[in-house]
């Protein structure tokens, strides 16, 4: 593959007027550019967090005390449903997807995605996208059928003369998320031939990083699973709209069938919303453990497995619907079975860290706090596969407690670990490390403190969705444990804002590889010249920038032959 | 910024067909520090120096050539900044919010994405 070589020559002034595209605003709104790209990503994301983060606040003020007024029912079914909305389809993805933007072409040594264009147009549906959402409020009607939109609730009517939800609400869900999915394709197409087509010489596929391994198979995810929900949408638009029936019993229809469409593309969404997470702590732990990563190929592959495994799930999470015995049994099993590949991970990353020589600095902590937390989301969650275990507490507390130590102890502690790492290379300056660690320990007191009493609200019985609750049922102390904690991760979120002003502000300088890493992203310059690098590099082992710097003892000369 | 006359000079081969097909490396190529040269030529010797041969040197010589390939000018391979991904994604949204708000706005809409479609499809690369 003939690869060019950027020449630097003088440059001459030009006497015209400047086109917009060369205006500072014009600039950022007319980028191809994939790490202009990527940091819009990231802002647009945290935007997103922080509103998702107000609303948590609302429903946990509500819940604090029983009988609390602080919402009425009907903004509550909003706050909430908006809460799960706004959380994993405009913050997760959006910063996952902001992270392989900037990352992913400079890890494999590529100049840009494969479709810088593209990549624009899917960055500006998403922010479009999250705007339409959240204006649903400015018209009083947003989304109130939960994350989920069941059917028939979500539909106009459901059954005889019983209004479901007459109001545009489900709609802005329905077509809101359906822009957010064209954005998510857009994403993945890019990504997955940027990693096929634009490696650097010698990068094989067994030579990846495994962050960008993680993104390859989350961008697989999307491209197979979102189709599922947008069928799924638009049958329930025809239902709203049309005069079809395909959810609506009475009528022929089937609720359950919203169910299956649903979960089909839900539950890869969850490994949608983790794998990132997985290759961004796989990437920080070797980095801070001065070791190679232990397992490599297990990872990765496992990774693979867990992306395949995800679509065969699904079902467990109807069980209190009245499947077939036999049913039961396999999603029962397959969800037992993807704790495999998972687990296999952990053991990987505590084989990587033992015997290492471990800094613990804020992305480290932040990684660790990771496995901790994630590990705590996958037991519980195996618990959640056992079918008599599971009627007992399906729509209950304790399944908010595992998917928040999932997505919150797992993959919003590794988004903060991997800000932690890559901002020098973003900025050119260093975040400050002690207020890091502040804003790690806030984090992690105020998580455990507020998803912890969770699993034991939904073992006495608390349903989930609930706008309050009475005095006498003994979940008082536990709610309001659970709001303080909130406030507390709330705390947490202004340390971290403060760190990233007063970073940009006055931070030190970082220099081109602060932590002494491995990969091809701290080979340019912090923040890298746009063409990213001079010229393409050519890679010869798993951690190519460790070669170049440590040429007497790189890896492909000594014991790692790949 | 960069003028026409510079991207007119869009580039210049450093490296001939002849010499690549040979497999005989320039000696006077001095590495950029972000060049993959310097990694090239560290693998080179250790190689060279273990293994001997022709074969091996030709082997080298052409890796070595397509490592460095052309010098050309950063616009002539960065995307150019474009305003239509936007202006698309602008009318797509527009359009799913004439499906709510109705007919005017939803038609406003289509008018919209057919002229950003058609924009995106006429721009100058």
């Amino acid at each position: 593959m003939a690869t060019s070589t950027i020449g630097e020559r003088a440059t001459t002034i030009d006497v015209r007027r400047k086109r917009f595209s060369e205006t500072y605003i014009g600039e950022w709104i007319t980028t191809t550019d994939h790490k202009q790209l990527g940091l819009m990503y990231l802002i647009t994301g945290f935007f997103f967090f922080v509103v998702g983060g107000m609303e948590a606040l609302l429903i946990r003020t509500q819940l604090a005390l029983p009988n609390g007024k602080v919402l009425d029912p009907d903004t509550y079914n909003q706050i909430f449903t908006m809460h799960g909305t706004t959380m994993i389809f405009l913050f997760v993805i959006p910063v996952l997807s902001g992270f392989g933007n900037y990352i992913v072409p400079l890890m494999i040594g590529a100049r840009d995605m494969a479709y810088p264009r593209m990549n624009a147009f899917g960055f500006w549906l998403l922010l479009f996208g999250g705007i339409f959402m959240q204006s649903s409020f400015l018209f009083g009607q947003a989304p109130n059928g939960g994350w989920f939109m069941y059917a028939p609730l979500s539909e106009l009517a459901a059954g005889h003369a019983f209004q479901a939800t007459p109001h545009m609400n489900a709609d802005f869900w329905l077509l809101g998320t359906t822009l957010l999915g064209i954005s998510s394709i857009t994403g993945s197409l890019n990504f997955v031939v940027t990693v096929f087509k634009l490696r650097a010489p010698g990068m094989s596929i067994n030579r990846m990083p495994l962050f960008t391994w993680m993104i390859l198979v989350m961008s697989f995810l999307l491209l197979f699973a979102l189709p599922s929900l947008t069928v799924a949408s638009v049958l329930l638009l025809l239902d709203r709209h049309m005069g079809a029936h395909f959810y609506q019993y009475g009528s022929g229809g089937d609720p359950l069938l919203w169910q299956h469409l649903f979960w089909s593309f839900g539950h890869p969404e969850v490994y949608i919303l983790i794998l990132p997470a997985f290759g961004i702590v796989s990437e920080i732990l070797p980095v801070f453990s001065r070791k190679p990563i232990f397992g490599y190929t297990f990872i990765a592959w496992s990774g693979v497995a867990i992306g395949f495994l995800s679509f065969t799930v699904w079902a467990h999470h109807m069980f209190a619907v009245g499947l077939p015995s036999i049913a039961q049994a396999f999603f029962a099993t397959s969800t037992t079975l993807i704790a495999i590949p998972t687990a296999v991970k952990i053991f990987n990353w505590l084989a990587t860290i033992w015997g290492g020589k471990i800094r613990f600095n804020a992305p480290m902590l932040f990684a660790l706090g990771f496995i901790a937390m994630f590990l705590i989301g996958g037991l519980n969650g195996a618990a959640l596969a056992v079918v008599p275990f599971d009627y007992q507490i399906t729509d209950s507390y304790f399944v908010v407690a595992h998917i928040h130590y999932v997505l919150f102890g797992g993959t919003a502690l590794a988004v903060f670990a991997g800000i932690y790492y890559w901002f020098p290379k973003f900025t050119g300056k260093l975040m400050d490390d002690r207020l890091a660690k502040w804003h790690f320990w806030v984090t992690f007191i105020g998580l455990n403190l507020t998803f912890f009493p969770m699993h034991l609200m939904g073992i006495l019985g608390m349903p989930r969705r609930v706008y309050t609750y009475p005095a006498n049922l003994g979940w008082n102390d536990l709610n309001a444990m659970a709001s303080v904690g909130a406030f507390i991760i709330g705390v947490g979120v202004i340390l971290f804002m403060i760190n990233i002003i007063k970073s940009l502000k006055a931070g030190q300088a970082a220099g081109d590889d602060p932590w002494d890493a491995y990969t091809l992203e701290w080979d340019t310059t912090s923040p890298p010249k746009k063409y990213n690098f001079l010229e393409i590099p050519v890679v010869r082992s798993r951690r190519p920038f460790y070669d170049k710097k440590y040429p007497d003892i790189a890896d492909w000369k000594n014991v790692i032959k790949h | 910024m960069v003028s026409q006359e510079q991207k007119d000079h869009v580039e210049q081969q450093v490296v001939d067909e002849q010499e690549e097909d040979a497999g005989v490396s320039s000696p006077d190529t001095t590495p950029t520090p972000d060049s993959a040269l310097s990694d090239d030529k560290q693998e080179s010797q250790p190689e060279a120096a273990t293994t001997g041969g022709q074969q091996q040197a030709v082997r080298t010589g052409k890796r070595r050539g397509r490592a460095r390939g052309r010098l050309v000018n950063a616009e002539e391979v960065m995307p150019k900044p474009s305003l239509w991904p936007l202006a698309v994604a602008f009318s797509i949204a527009f359009v799913l919010f004439g499906v709510i708000a109705g007919l005017v706005v939803l038609v406003i809409g289509v008018i919209l994405l057919v002229a950003s479609i058609v924009g995106w499809i006429l721009e100058r690369r």
